[in-house]
């Protein structure tokens, strides 16, 4: 290991990956679920008129 | 409108106050390795994420089973959300370690077994999500998924196994390997790694809950979609 690298910056480089990605994950999460929930929202309408 | 129970919104809560509380266990209060410095401490969540990667697989072979035993849709849509999440999580846990491995190994990438066999494991996985999206027939998927879940699974042993099957450059974290190579670790550290496992298990029953409310309700609305063709 080369001593002279300050690891401290790829510490925040790690964690600042993880938040995202795992933030990234909810976020799909809940903008497929308000998409389903538009199209069946947008479905049983259509089906009531019919 | 579908509304999600209100006992997910409390797991959510939970979720997020564990989350915030191990995040200020790895900043605050952990002490740094003398040797490797502040990049140690991308262990904790490097190692949870690999974790959660490995339980959600196991959960699909399980449910994989389950589904051929039962032959309940419920079965299926649990197999498929845990290998999303577990994906993501590996993913997670192979870009975290790479940052990890650069200033230690000096190389942000090495063909070591574990390292190896974690890629492959995560191919495949992503070839599982390539099987579903090329059949059809929802019966079919579901079977062919269920199945594709129980075999590939046994990448996941030989993957936790292969630091102590091959000659390895990766930390053994639990156990010692047999050159005696284990992480040397005091007990505020192995407390805060305690700490995170658990509260990334709770945040992977939190994904899994909202993932299969996900394929619930998108097997609602595709039936619905079918309907209202058939009365054109």
């Amino acid at each position: 290991m080369d001593q002279s690298v300050n690891t401290g910056n790829y510490f925040v480089a790690g964690y600042v990956v993880i938040l995202v990605l795992i933030l990234a994950y909810a976020a799909s999460l809940f903008v497929r679920w308000k998409k389903l929930q538009a199209e069946w929202d947008r479905l049983i309408e259509r089906k009531k008129l019919h | 409108m579908m509304k999600q129970s209100k006992w997910l919104t409390v797991l959510d809560v939970i979720t997020g106050l564990l989350f915030l509380t191990a995040l200020c266990l790895v900043f605050f209060f952990t002490p740094e390795d003398a040797m490797m410095g502040a990049v140690q401490k991308v262990f904790y969540f490097h190692v949870s994420s690999a974790w959660v990667g490995m339980l959600a697989f196991f959960l699909s072979a399980i449910s994989g089973a389950g589904y051929l035993i039962k032959h309940n849709r419920i079965w299926d849509h649990v197999s498929e959300s845990a290998v999303e999440i577990g994906l993501v999580f590996s993913v997670i846990g192979i870009i975290s370690g790479s940052i990890w491995a650069k200033p230690i190994w000096n190389t942000w990438w090495t063909w070591d077994p574990r390292l190896t066999t974690t890629a492959i494991m995560v191919l495949i996985y992503l070839a599982y999500r390539m099987l579903r999206s090329g059949v059809d027939d929802p019966d079919r998927k579901a079977r062919y998924a269920a199945i594709y879940a129980i075999v590939g699974f046994l990448s996941v042993p030989f993957t936790f196994f292969s630091i102590r099957l091959f000659r390895t450059i990766h930390p053994v974290v639990i156990g010692l390997s047999e050159s005696g190579g284990g992480l040397n670790m005091d007990t505020v550290m192995v407390r805060t790694l305690v700490f995170c496992l658990c509260t990334f298990t709770v945040l992977f029953c939190t994904f899994l809950w909202h993932r299969i409310n996900l394929a619930q309700l998108t097997e609602t609305v595709d039936e619905l979609r079918f309907m209202s063709e058939e009365d054109k």
